[in-house]
C-alpha cells in the first residue's frame, strides 16, 4: 500500500494542493483576527462573536468548508479522472489488485487533507492564542479550557471535511463529473456550517463517517467492475 | 506450436447491442497475429477482452493457460499493451513515465529506461516533458512502456497510428526483432491491410464483430498469388466467411 501510495505522489503535481493549504490559512489568519474584532467595532456590546470559543467556532468552520472544497477537487483530479476514458485503460492495464489502488488513492487525499487541516488551524489559532496574550482582542481573554474545547472541535471538523469530501466524491463518481463533486461538497457543508454547536457538528461527524464508509466500500465494489 | 492466447465464441453486448458475435481466435507463441478489420469492426473491444479491461457477455478467454476473466492481474502480469491513443502524465518526462510504469509491475530499477528509449527511436528524451511530445513520438513512447518490461505478450492496437513511414519502418522492424529475438508473441491490430501482409505470420480478419478467416499469411500468398488486397477488402466488409 506504500509503494501504491508513493506511487500517486510521483505521479500528480501536489504543489499547487501545498499553496491552496497556504492561501486557505493565510486567508483564515485574517478572519480570525476579523471576527475578533467586530465585537469591538459594534456599539452594541451583545455583539454575535464575543467570546474565543466563538471566534474559533465560525473560523474553524469556513476553514473546513474551504478544506471540503479542496478534497473535492482533489478526489475529482486523483479519482474522478483517472477512472474516465483513456486514462482508465492505462490504470487497469496494471497486474494491480483496483481495490488496493483505489484505497491508496482515497488514503492519500484524506491524509493530506486531514493533516493539512490540523497545522492550517493549529497555525492559525496558535498564532492568535500568542498575539492574544501579549495584546488581547477578545474580552474573557483565553483560557486553556477554551483552547482544549477548541483542539476537539477542531479534530471533528476534520473527520466531517474527510466525511463530506467522500460523499462528494462518490455523487462525482457516479456522474463522472468533477462540477457535481465540488457541488456537493458546497451543498453538504452549507447546513453543517450553520449547525453553530460543537455537540451538532459532532453528531454530524458520526453520521457522514457512517455514510462515507459505506459509500467507499460501494464504490470499490464498482471500480473493481469496471470496464474500460 | 501451441496457443498462448485461445478465445473461444466471445459474445461482447453494450446495452442491447451486440459487438462481437461468436468471435473464437487463436494466437500462437511467438508469433506475429495480425488482426485485420475496418473500423468498428470490433477490433479494440476483442483486444479489450484479452486484457480484462472488458468482461466478455459469453465465451471464453485463455491467455498462456490463464482464464483472462477470472484471474485479470495474473493474465496483465504476461502483457505489454498499447490499447487505442496511449496516455502519459504529461507533466512528467518520458523517464519518469517509464520509472512509474515500472514501479506498478514491481519492477522499478529493473529495466533500461534509455536502452527502451533507443529501441522505439527516441534517443536523448529521457528528460523531455511527455507535453511537448509530437503524435508521432507519443506512439513510439508508447511502445516503449509496452515492450520495457519484457512482456511474453504484446497486444498492439493500431500501433503505427501517427508515425510517418520511416517510423514505420522502425517500428516494424522492431516488432519482428521482438518476435524473432525475444519470442514475444505479438498482437497487432489495424486496418492497413498492406502493414498486416508486411509483418504478420497469422492474420485474423474481423468483420462486424465476428471472425471470417485466420489463416497463415503464407498459406493465403500460396491462395492467391497474384495479390490479397481484393480477397482481403472482400472479408473486412463483411463478404463470404471462409473456414
Amino acid at each position: 500500500m506504500r509503494k501504491l501510495i508513493k506511487l500517486e505522489l510521483a505521479k500528480n503535481n501536489i504543489r499547487p494542493y501545498l499553496l491552496a493549504v497556504l492561501g486557505i490559512t493565510a486567508a483564515m489568519i485574517g478572519f480570525t483576527y476579523f471576527f475578533a474584532e467586530v465585537p469591538n467595532m459594534e456599539a452594541n456590546e451583545t455583539a454575535e462573536f464575543g467570546s474565543y470559543l466563538d471566534v474559533v467556532l465560525i473560523v474553524s468552520v469556513l476553514s473546513m468548508a474551504s478544506f471540503c472544497i479542496l478534497s473535492a477537487v482533489m478526489f475529482s483530479r486523483f479519482v474522478i479522472d483517472e477512472y474516465n476514458g483513456k486514462r482508465a485503460i492505462l490504470l487497469f492495464s496494471y497486474p494491480v489488485n483496483r481495490r488496493k489502488v483505489l484505497a491508496a488513492k482515497l488514503t492519500f487525499v484524506c491524509a493530506f487533507i486531514f493533516i493539512g487541516f490540523l497545522v492550517s488551524n493549529t497555525v492559525v489559532f496558535a498564532l492568535f492564542n500568542l498575539t492574544e496574550y501579549f495584546a488581547p482582542i477578545v474580552k474573557e481573554g483565553v483560557l486553556s479550557d477554551a483552547i482544549r474545547q477548541a483542539a476537539l472541535l477542531i479534530l471533528v471538523e476534520a473527520f466531517l471535511a474527510e466525511s463530506i469530501s467522500v460523499i462528494a466524491l462518490f455523487l462525482g463518481f457516479l456522474r463522472k463529473s468533477v462540477p457535481v463533486a465540488i457541488v456537493t461538497a458546497v451543498v453538504l457543508c452549507s447546513p453543517v456550517s450553520n449547525f453553530g454547536s460543537p455537540m451538532l457538528m459532532a453528531i454530524a461527524m458520526a453520521a457522514c463517517a457512517v455514510t462515507a464508509a459505506v459509500l467507499i466500500v460501494v464504490l470499490s465494489g464498482r471500480v473493481n467492475a469496471m470496464e474500460a | 506450436m501451441t496457443s498462448i492466447i485461445q478465445a473461444d465464441n466471445l459474445i461482447k453486448t453494450f446495452g442491447n447491442k451486440e459487438v462481437i458475435r461468436n468471435c473464437s481466435l487463436s494466437v500462437k507463441k511467438g508469433e506475429i497475429y495480425g488482426f485485420l478489420g475496418a473500423n468498428g469492426a470490433g477490433k479494440t473491444t476483442v483486444l479489450k477482452l484479452i486484457c480484462g479491461l472488458l468482461r466478455p457477455t459469453a465465451g471464453t478467454i485463455e491467455v498462456a493457460g490463464i482464464d483472462a476473466v477470472q484471474s485479470r492481474e495474473a493474465v496483465l502480469a504476461k502483457i505489454g499493451s498499447i490499447i487505442e491513443v496511449p496516455v502519459f502524465y504529461e507533466h512528467l518526462s518520458a523517464a519518469e513515465n517509464l520509472r512509474i510504469h515500472l514501479a506498478y509491475l514491481g519492477l522499478a530499477g529493473k529495466a533500461d529506461i534509455e536502452d527502451a528509449l533507443e529501441r522505439v527511436g527516441l534517443p536523448n528524451t529521457e528528460n523531455q516533458k511527455v507535453a511537448t511530445f509530437s503524435l508521432g513520438m507519443r506512439q513510439r513512447l508508447g511502445i516503449a512502456r509496452a515492450i520495457i518490461h519484457r512482456p511474453e505478450i504484446l497486444l498492439l492496437d493500431e500501433p503505427i497510428n501517427g508515425l510517418d513511414p520511416a517510423g514505420i519502418r522502425e517500428v516494424r522492424e522492431l516488432l519482428r526483432s521482438l518476435s524473432r529475438n525475444d519470442g514475444v508473441t505479438i498482437m497487432i491490430s489495424s486496418h492497413i491491410i498492406s502493414e498486416i501482409e508486411h509483418i504478420a505470420d497469422t492474420v485474423g480478419i474481423i468483420a462486424n464483430g465476428t471472425m471470417m478467416r485466420e489463416t497463415p499469411v503464407s498459406a493465403l500468398h500460396a491462395e492467391r498469388p497474384n495479390g490479397l488486397e481484393d480477397y482481403l477488402i472482400e472479408l473486412m466488409s463483411g463478404g463470404k466467411t471462409y473456414a
